[in-house]
């Protein structure tokens, strides 16, 4: 199929009598409530608060936190405000470019979040449980997108 | 085969035509047998933009982080390496000793440091009279991060390079009003890097989590309710003693030493 045929409605297979977009905005919005404390406490000056476990502390102490000064977490809100966006208008459309774009942004966030574990396991040596939290979520998101595309979508799986 | 309508043979040109009309298009045909690689589907273009995406974002977050551009300013001593370990500055067999209790928010010990410090290494400790052990206390800190205790913890981490005495005038002759978020985690990374630390070490030491807890029990442990607070081989000054006073109190006490220099 071509790029057109994605700008086209398409009917939906829903899971567990939902739709999908109503499931991937769910996740957006957990994805984005974790991101959300992570950015207020550290723009804010603090350190995020995970019980007994310690890594947050170490993990938003060190370098890696930030990028270009920014709180990594800041990014994630934004990512996930996107998410949900592309997630809803999916929902409200069902249009299939919409779905193509939550699989593609979730994906480069996955592989953004595996580099970023690599960085805790091996570099820090420290583990922050509300990063690790927010990354599953994401590969969450993104293997529904892929599966429910491959399912449903406009074009035939290979 | 025939006309229609007349039993005449079919010209070689008019059996050419109607087999060609016969024939489904040529086109048509190629591309149903040769349908768009995978590679440029959808999925597989948005599949690499992402793939792409992913490693941009990874290149950006692991370029080396560079201190902020801070014009700090140098206090004007030099410490040898051979007159510093760790937190301690001076030779090890010294008559006098000076136990120095400060905070680094504290505008005292600043003006302790800035003032009378620089003489008194010229002084007393160059010439292996006064050995000084600095105590990094935790008095003014207040809220998350505390400033001081980060502060302290930052000079603990440059003590483990023996960069102290580096790090600790930075920290002075730079400092800010407190608790007001100067003293954040950039302006201590930049001090530290000034000061001469491996960064990769000192962030790595700065990252613990467990180097916090001991300057916070230290500082109960002292009390010291007062910055700067000075313990001259025992004797207490509480606050920024007047220069010739404290000369005044360490000839006393060296000349009284059995270990004079």
């Amino acid at each position: 199929m071509t790029l057109a045929s994605l700008g086209r409605r398409a009917p939906v297979r829903p899971i567990l009598g939902v739709h999908p977009g109503l499931i991937l905005a769910a996740l957006d919005f957990v994805g984005l409530a974790i991101a959300g404390y992570m950015a207020t406490v550290e723009l804010g000056g603090g350190v995020p608060v995970c019980g007994p476990l310690h890594g947050c502390e170490e993990v938003a102490r060190s370098e890696y936190s930030r990028i270009a000064g920014v709180p990594v977490a800041v990014f994630g809100v934004g990512l996930s405000l996107t998410l949900l966006s592309l997630a809803i208008a999916w929902w409200r459309s069902d249009r299939y470019w919409l779905l193509l774009a939550h699989y593609g942004l979730s994906l480069a966030g996955v592989l953004f979040e595996a580099y970023f574990l690599y960085l805790e396991l091996f570099v820090i040596g420290a583990i922050c449980v509300w990063c690790t939290s927010y990354g599953l979520s994401l590969a969450l998101r993104f293997v529904i997108a892929l599966t429910v595309y491959r399912r449903g979508g406009p074009e035939p799986a290979t | 085969m025939t006309r229609s309508g007349a039993s005449l043979p079919l010209s070689r040109r008019e059996r050419r035509e109607l087999a060609r009309r016969e024939q489904p298009p040529k086109r048509t045909r190629a591309r149903r047998s040769n349908p768009r690689p995978a590679w440029q589907s959808p999925m597989a273009i948005v599949t690499g933009l992402a793939v792409l995406l992913g490693i941009v974002l990874v290149a950006i977050a692991t370029r080396p982080p560079t201190a902020p551009a801070l014009n700090l300013v140098s206090g004007p001593t030099t410490y040898p390496a051979d007159l510093t370990d760790g937190t301690s500055l001076g030779s090890p067999n010294t008559p006098v000793v000076i136990d120095l209790y400060a905070d680094f928010q504290c505008p005292a010990c600043q003006q302790f440091v800035t003032m009378e410090l620089p003489q008194l290494v010229t002084d007393y400790v160059k010439p292996g009279i006064v050995r000084i052990q600095a105590h990094d206390l935790d008095i003014l800190g207040r809220g998350s991060p505390d400033e001081s205790l980060e502060l302290a913890a930052g000079g603990f981490c440059a003590a483990q390079q023996d960069r102290y005495w580096q790090y600790h005038d930075l920290v002075f002759w730079n400092q800010g009003p407190e608790n007001r978020g100067v003293h954040n985690a950039a302006f201590i990374a930049a001090v530290a890097d000034q000061a001469g630390v491996d960064p990769a070490a000192w962030q790595a030491c700065f990252a613990r989590t467990d180097i916090r807890a001991p300057i916070v029990s230290a500082t109960r442990a002292s009390g010291v309710t007062a910055t700067p607070t000075l313990r001259i081989n025992g004797q207490q000054l509480v606050g920024v003693p007047a220069y010739a006073d404290l000369v005044a109190l360490i000839e006393r006490l060296a000349a009284a030493s059995p270990n004079p220099s």
